[in-house]
């Protein structure tokens, strides 16, 4: 089951190698042209959008539009052990991709100091806060997948999902970074612990909602 | 051994019941026929054997186990459909049956679809319907589980695919002596192939049991209007002109009326004369020959 959630992700896979190349390409320029500086660091958080659209919104959803559900469930294994290698490698594939553009995005930088600001471009792109994000946006696009089981709807609810959690997210570490005397790392530290609980919230609603719910 | 058991099945869709009060056994070997008319819960008996769907009462037995996790080895599935992955190869589908199932027999579906000239580095989507049916048919097989299985098999194909896809599959069942289970609404299709019917109509069972007992147990008597024929029998339906009736019957023992003429009848008849009068509920279904030996 893992070769088949490997095989299944395969385009996927090669649509992140290319962000990832396009990203390389952008920051080589910014880093030649000292004067572009900042471009990729500041769209890095659209990444979890394109994360939680296209990796994890059609996991579940494209099975059940082509019917393929009903081979898959069918074989030899139970619906978990479907389940649990497909968002692992989405997962992974999130990671991977979030790991090459944050540290691109770095790079392009070349430099730059951080100015230790809670609005710095740099707080989101340092530290396991940009893993989180990836891991909640996966986990968003998966549960709207299972839920809803129809893909475009599960896309566009992910894309307004992670949205809405950014903006949240945002005031929401303003606001603690006034009133709370904490350090930036305990604060991104914290972020990223809300982030991965609450994608585990959404991993077990997903897994649920594919092993326990009768298919339409 | 029992391939199929189900007791006080019921499937329940929002308020509405699509199986209620299912009671079935079958028979290891045998090829049953699952017939009825469009909507009368086919479809989702079938879900129900193999586990897609979970039913709202009673249980479902294949080999007697529950067909979930683990025991799904035991049972292999083609949807009407025939759902693939449309971008893998015809390799590559055979390598999601190898590694899904312990008991995958590559070497024998490499065979089969040798024989039936489907190269293996074809993509499913460059297939035409009658090859993916083949190769949808191919993957359950290979699977080697007691009990396929398959919901409309023959459904959107031509004459010709619909030979093939019979002839491979009576093949498949001649070399491992499988339990098929194969729905359709034409029951003329099934005739040759099956010898076990289950009769499934407004999600109930109807008549189950082996088709040459069904046949055997049921006559069309013709007789004059207004009179009854003296013995034992129970009417299924019957349709009465000016002049005449036409009856038909299970036949409970031999009827001496020389007004009544007795016909036999062909399963499709016995069937449309159970189809027609489904909602005669005075009239018990047959049993099947298991279960009657018990009572």
């Amino acid at each position: 089951m893992t070769w088949l959630a490997f095989r299944q992700h395969r385009v996927r896979m090669v649509t992140m190698a290319l962000i990832v190349a396009l990203w390389a390409g952008l920051a080589a320029v910014e880093h030649g042209f000292p004067g572009l500086r900042g471009i990729s660091a500041g769209l890095f958080p659209y990444i979890p959008l394109v994360l939680g659209v296209f990796l994890g919104a059609p996991l579940v959803s494209r099975e059940f539009e082509r019917g393929t559900h009903q081979l898959a469930w069918t074989q030899s294994i139970t619906r978990s052990r479907w389940f649990l290698p497909q968002t692992l490698v989405a997962l992974a594939l999130a990671v991977l991709t979030t790991a090459g553009t944050s540290a691109l995005a770095w790079w392009s930088l070349g430099g730059l100091p951080w100015k230790r600001e809670v609005n710095d471009t740099l707080y989101v792109l340092t530290g396991a806060l940009p893993y989180a994000w990836a891991v909640f946006a996966v986990a968003i696009g998966v549960a709207w997948s299972a839920i809803t089981r129809r893909t475009t709807v599960a896309m566009g609810a992910s894309f307004f999902g992670v949205a809405a959690t950014q903006l949240i997210a945002e005031g929401l570490r303003n606001r603690a970074d006034r009133e709370l005397d904490w350090p930036l790392t305990a604060l991104q530290s914290a972020e990223a612990g809300v982030l991965t609980a609450l994608a585990a919230l959404l991993g077990v609603a997903a897994w649920w909602c594919t092993t326990r719910r009768d298919p339409a | 051994m029992t391939a199929l058991e189900a007791t006080g099945l019921g499937k329940r869709y929002g308020d509405k019941w699509a199986l209620k009060d299912v009671f079935l056994t079958v028979p290891e070997g045998r090829i049953i026929a699952l017939v009825g008319p469009n909507g009368a819960g086919k479809t989702t008996l079938m879900n129900l054997t193999v586990g897609l769907r979970r039913p709202t009462t009673g249980q479902i037995h294949v080999f007697g186990r529950p067909p979930y996790g683990e025991s799904l080895q035991h049972v292999a599935f083609v949807a009407q459909e025939k759902p693939l992955y449309p971008e893998f190869t015809v390799a590559e589908t055979l390598r999601l049956g190898e590694r899904l199932n312990p008991r995958f027999d590559q070497p024998a579906a490499r065979t089969r679809l040798d024989e039936l000239g489907i190269p293996l580095k074809s993509k499913i989507r460059a297939l035409s319907g009658g090859q993916r049916a083949q190769v949808a048919i191919t993957l359950a097989v290979a699977k080697r589980a007691e009990l396929i299985v398959l919901d409309e098999p023959l459904a959107n194909l031509d004459p010709l695919a619909r030979h093939e896809v019979m002839e491979g599959l009576m093949a498949a069942v001649a070399d491992t002596g499988m339990t098929v289970l194969l729905s359709s609404h034409v029951i003329a299709e099934l005739n040759d192939v099956c010898d076990h019917l289950i009769l499934v109509s407004g999600g109930r069972v109807q008549v189950a049991g082996d088709i040459e007992d069904i046949v055997h147990r049921h006559r069309l008597l013709v007789g004059p209007a207004g009179t009854a024929p003296a013995g034992p029998y129970d009417v299924v339906s019957e349709r009465t002109t000016e002049r005449q009736s036409t009856l038909l019957v299970r036949m409970r023992g031999p009827i001496h009326d020389p007004r009544w003429t007795v016909r036999d009848l062909a399963l499709e008849d016995v069937v449309l004369g159970y189809m027609r009068a489904r909602d005669s509920v005075h009239l018990p279904p047959p049993t099947i020959a298991g279960t009657e030996d018990v009572a």
